[in-house]
């Protein structure tokens, strides 16, 4: 094992991640002439979460009654109360007074028709609007968004992981940072850390999270002290494709389509249709209902999860589809008749709405020193035009932070620590042993077996047992394939293996916690929406080995009307 | 490194009792730090429902343990990450149906860093270099601006571009695996269609107004020979040589220094003489001294009845000539 130190780079705010948030955020530091180095796992603006962004939507935040009927359907459909009012609206107004004209300065090009008319629904009040086809938008705003970064030459290390962030007495004072293609591991030095690596975490089977999102975000603000709140509030897909299984990202979208008010129909096994957004006028969002109608039809033995029902547009015109749908010539691809056949679904892990726990207004994290805009807060975003307002404010508080401190004196022991430990995991594997990419899969399967859209204490206590199993069984069995240091990703995946069963622990751990059904998260134990005890946020802590957790009440602006409510067939 | 075009020996199958149909790949593996040279790895796997080469890779590691460094993020299309060849063929392995007897080596015009993963690095420093951003010049008003659908059908074709650069890896015009580098004279080797893709865009937008012309005449667009096989391999089905290609050719013919006018110039001939008359095509495109100084190949070739001193058109010559110009759109 090399024992050699480390090269060090000093720069005033390291900004990890390279979404719609780590790069707002990077432009922001750099216009206002401080030095950045932004740090990306795979690459910027075609990695991660963002280039999955579907729906864009429109806000209207210059009509104070417009603004206020929007607010309350986000809260009670959009997070089931748990979302603070007051950030979404901070949000929406940046939206709309700032990332949709910067963006289309930048040649963003929102659908319009002939006549120079936005496409939208025909339900206009949903707002949806799409770049240029519904299912593209992210793509094309991470491809406008990377090119800036490029040309204006901001600092950029891609194919570079952050394994830990270096805490010395509650205050960040840099990251370690693996470099893939070389295999060199290395300190950031600086003054503030931005920690923007999204909302998205791989770790179950079927997961939208991008190959190389595995909870290594989550996992290191965790392992460095900081506050987590709400992992448990797991989002997932009802409508993503089944097979391929490379493309089990590929999302049927629920949501009405352009220039119609039709949407997505889920069919069942007996081929009938059972759920599609129009069954609930009121309701603006399908997902949740979608995964609780789908949730009933599996009781009934006429869905599986893993595939036995179907997404359908055979009801919609043709040419919507053609015209408009990004995702249409996947279907075409594979063979598909839209006007007659129905695709195999099955069920997705999404993203999280929970994260590092951040104040909405600095973006500030409880370890000093460090901000975590978009996915990887605890906020709740999941839109990416919001994700740029986080990305704004944390470079505005990591720069004036930035210009009232010195460089800090770094925590020498963690880094030899850390070290030691990244150079431990270019083991080569044992005879019999398994390959990294191997023990992440074993745990993804743990995960989707016991971890999946119906939980209970019992399965979940099942799944902590089986992870302990993996760590004290097959990881000892882990090795690299080649212990060469040039692109070695069994490497990275042997770091993303330590990481994942981390986060696994945890997630279970929290969802153990919350004892209620609301929003995505369902537990047959407790099958219904208690607003009258957890109208809460779920809060756990690092304690040496072990973890703390707390509850704080939720930011109460909207209010639900029952104190109690079933849970597969409320409409919130 | 380039990749090999060599093919790998195959394997003897092995008698199986299994009945699912299973499909076989030999896969390019080579680590420049510990290899001589590259090999192939032979795996077989269980046919799966619509199965791409992507999930041929992933099972190849998850399920047959072998090491194998690929890259990709998304699997659907949107990183553009996962460039590989398949028997011979460059595309996109999360796109491209897996068959039964496959070969899958690394994507070409670029240099191997290790397995199936090349450095992308010179195109798209080719394509930042080309300002591949909007300029504007008048000031922006606000959100939404006020255009069509119909005023954005230049570039609208383009969009779903995500850069992948399979193209580039494919183009014959592509001077090796390091495009774009700059030579005599400020003019560069081919860029690629790829990255040419990624300047049509903002240079066709209707609200872009950087004269792109300089840049664009030393960027030895006239190598493209119109082959299409960028068209061909492109996953996302764009026009590359019609919409991106032929438009920034009619742009840098415009260049100050008049280093890509010869299609204007040729254009011009034919029109005028009906007919190539390459004696004053010459003089057009090489100069009186050049052409003087070219005199006895000249007078050679007038003996020899292959150029004539005049051109005589007809005028109902002329008038087709000129009404085939106007249907081409030129």
């Amino acid at each position: 094992m090399s024992r050699a130190a480390p090269r060090i780079v000093d720069t005033d705010v390291v900004v990890i991640g390279g979404g719609c948030a780590g790069v707002y955020a990077a432009l922001r530091v750099q216009a206002a002439g401080l030095e950045v180095l932004q740090v990306v796992k795979g690459f910027l603006g075609r990695s991660g979460a963002s280039i999955f962004a579907g729906n864009l939507q429109l806000q209207k935040t210059k009509d104070p009654a417009e603004e206020e009927r929007f607010m309350a359907i986000r809260a009670r459909y959009g997070s089931s109360y748990l979302n603070d009012p007051d950030y979404i609206r901070r949000a929406c107004r940046f939206t709309e007074d700032v990332f949709f004209p910067e963006m289309e300065q930048r040649g963003l090009y929102l659908r319009r028709d002939d006549n120079g008319e936005l496409v939208t629904s025909h339900d206009r009040s949903a707002g949806n609007v799409w770049a240029p086809n519904q299912g593209f938008s992210g793509t094309m705003i991470m491809e406008l968004l990377r090119k800036d970064v490029l040309a204006r030459r901001v600092p950029l290390l891609q194919e570079t992981m952050v394994t830990s962030l270096l805490v010395r007495d509650g205050v960040v004072t840099g990251v370690t940072a693996f470099d893939i293609v070389h295999g060199e591991l290395f300190v950031i030095r600086a003054k503030a850390v931005i920690i923007a690596t999204g909302p998205g975490n791989y770790l179950a089977t079927r997961s939208t999270a991008t190959r190389e999102q595995c909870g290594n975000g989550f996992a290191m603000a965790y392992r460095a002290g900081a506050d987590m709140q709400d992992l448990e509030m797991q989002w997932f897909h009802a409508s993503d494709i089944a097979a391929p299984k490379a493309w089990m990202r590929l999302h049927l979208y629920p949501n009405p389509m352009p220039v119609t008010d039709k949407s997505l129909w889920l069919h069942g096994k007996d081929g009938k249709m059972f759920f599609h957004l129009g069954m609930n006028p009121k309701v603006k969002q399908p997902y949740y209902l979608q995964l609780r109608h789908l949730c009933m039809q599996v009781q009934k033995g006429n869905a599986d999860w893993h595939g036995g029902y179907y997404g359908g547009y055979t009801h919609i015109e043709p040419d919507i589809m053609e015209n408009y749908s990004h995702t249409a010539a996947f279907f075409k691809h594979l063979g598909y008749d839209l006007t007659k056949d129905l695709i195999p679904c099955g069920i997705t892990w999404h993203m999280t709405f929970g994260g590092i726990r951040t104040d909405n207004r600095t973006m500030a994290t409880s370890i000093e020193g460090l901000y975590a805009p978009g996915g990887c807060g605890s906020h709740g975003v999941g839109s990416i035009t919001y994700v740029s307002y986080d990305g704004t404010i944390a470079a505005d508080q990591a720069c004036e932070r930035a210009r009232s401190v010195g460089l800090p004196e770094l925590p020498e022991h963690l880094v030899q620590r850390e070290h030691d430990r990244v150079h431990s995991r270019l083991a080569p594997r044992p005879p019999g042993g398994l390959l990294p990419a191997q023990v992440k899969k074993r745990v993804r399967e743990i995960m989707t077996d016991k971890m999946g859209y119906v939980k209970s204490a019992a399965r979940m206590a099942s799944a902590l047992d089986d992870l302990a199993d993996v760590r004290q069984r097959l990881l000892p069995a882990m090795g690299v394939g080649s212990t060469s240091r040039t692109w070695n990703y069994d490497w990275v995946e042997a770091l993303d293996a330590e990481d994942m069963l981390d986060l696994c622990e945890l997630t279970i751990r929290m969802s153990m916690q919350r004892k209620e059904s609301r929003g995505y998260f369902f537990r047959e134990d407790y099958p219904y929406i208690d607003n009258k005890r957890w109208l809460k946020h779920t809060v756990a802590r690092r304690v040496g080995d072990d973890v703390a957790f707390e509850f704080t009440e939720a930011a109460p602006i909207f209010r639900p009307e029952n104190e109690i409510d079933d849970f597969l067939t409320a409409e919130y | 490194m380039d990749a090999p075009v060599h093919v790998a020996p195959v394997p003897p199958r092995e008698p199986t009792t299994d009945v699912t149909p299973r499909f076989r790949a030999r896969i390019f593996r080579f680590d420049p730090a510990t290899d001589a040279t590259p090999r192939f790895d032979a795996v077989e796997v269980p046919c799966e429902p619509h199965m791409r080469v992507l999930d041929v890779l992933d099972h190849a590691v998850e399920e047959c343990g072998l090491s194998i460094g690929y890259r990709y993020f998304c699997g659907i299309k949107r990183c553009g990450m996962c460039g590989v060849n398949v028997n011979g063929k460059a595309v996109l392995a999360c796109w491209e149906a897996a068959t039964p007897d496959m070969v899958i080596e690394p994507l070409g015009n670029m240099p191997v860093i290790r397995d199936l993963i090349v450095d992308r690095s010179a195109f798209e420093q080719a394509t930042v270099d080309l300002e591949p951003r909007l300029v504007r010049k008048t000031p922006y008003t606000s959100f939404p601006e006020v255009y069509t659908h119909r005023d954005v059908a230049a570039t609208f074709p383009l969009m779903n571009c995500i850069e992948c650069y399979v193209c580039s890896s494919t183009c014959p015009a592509v001077p090796g695996p390091h495009p774009g580098a700059h030579g005599r004279e400020g003019q560069r080797g081919f860029v690629g269609p790829g990255t040419l893709v990624q300047i049509a865009k903002v240079a066709l937008h209707p609200k872009d107004e950087l004269d792109r012309s300089g840049m664009l005449e030393n960027a030895s667009i006239d190598h493209c020979m119109s082959c299409y096989r960028c068209e061909q391999v492109c996953p996302v089905g764009i026009p590359i040589v019609s919409h991106a290609i032929m438009p920034l050719r009619g742009l840098a013919a415009k260049g100050p220094a008049g280093k890509a006018r010869f299609p204007l110039d040729f254009a011009d001939n034919v029109r005028t003489h009906v007919d190539i008359h390459s004696g004053s095509l010459f003089v057009k495109a090489k100069g009186w001294v050049r052409a003087l100084a070219s005199v006895p190949l000249v007078l050679r070739m007038l003996m020899r009845g292959k150029t004539r001193l005049f051109s005589r058109p007809s005028a109902r010559a002329k008038r087709e000539v000129n009404a085939l110009f106007k249907a081409a759109g030129s």
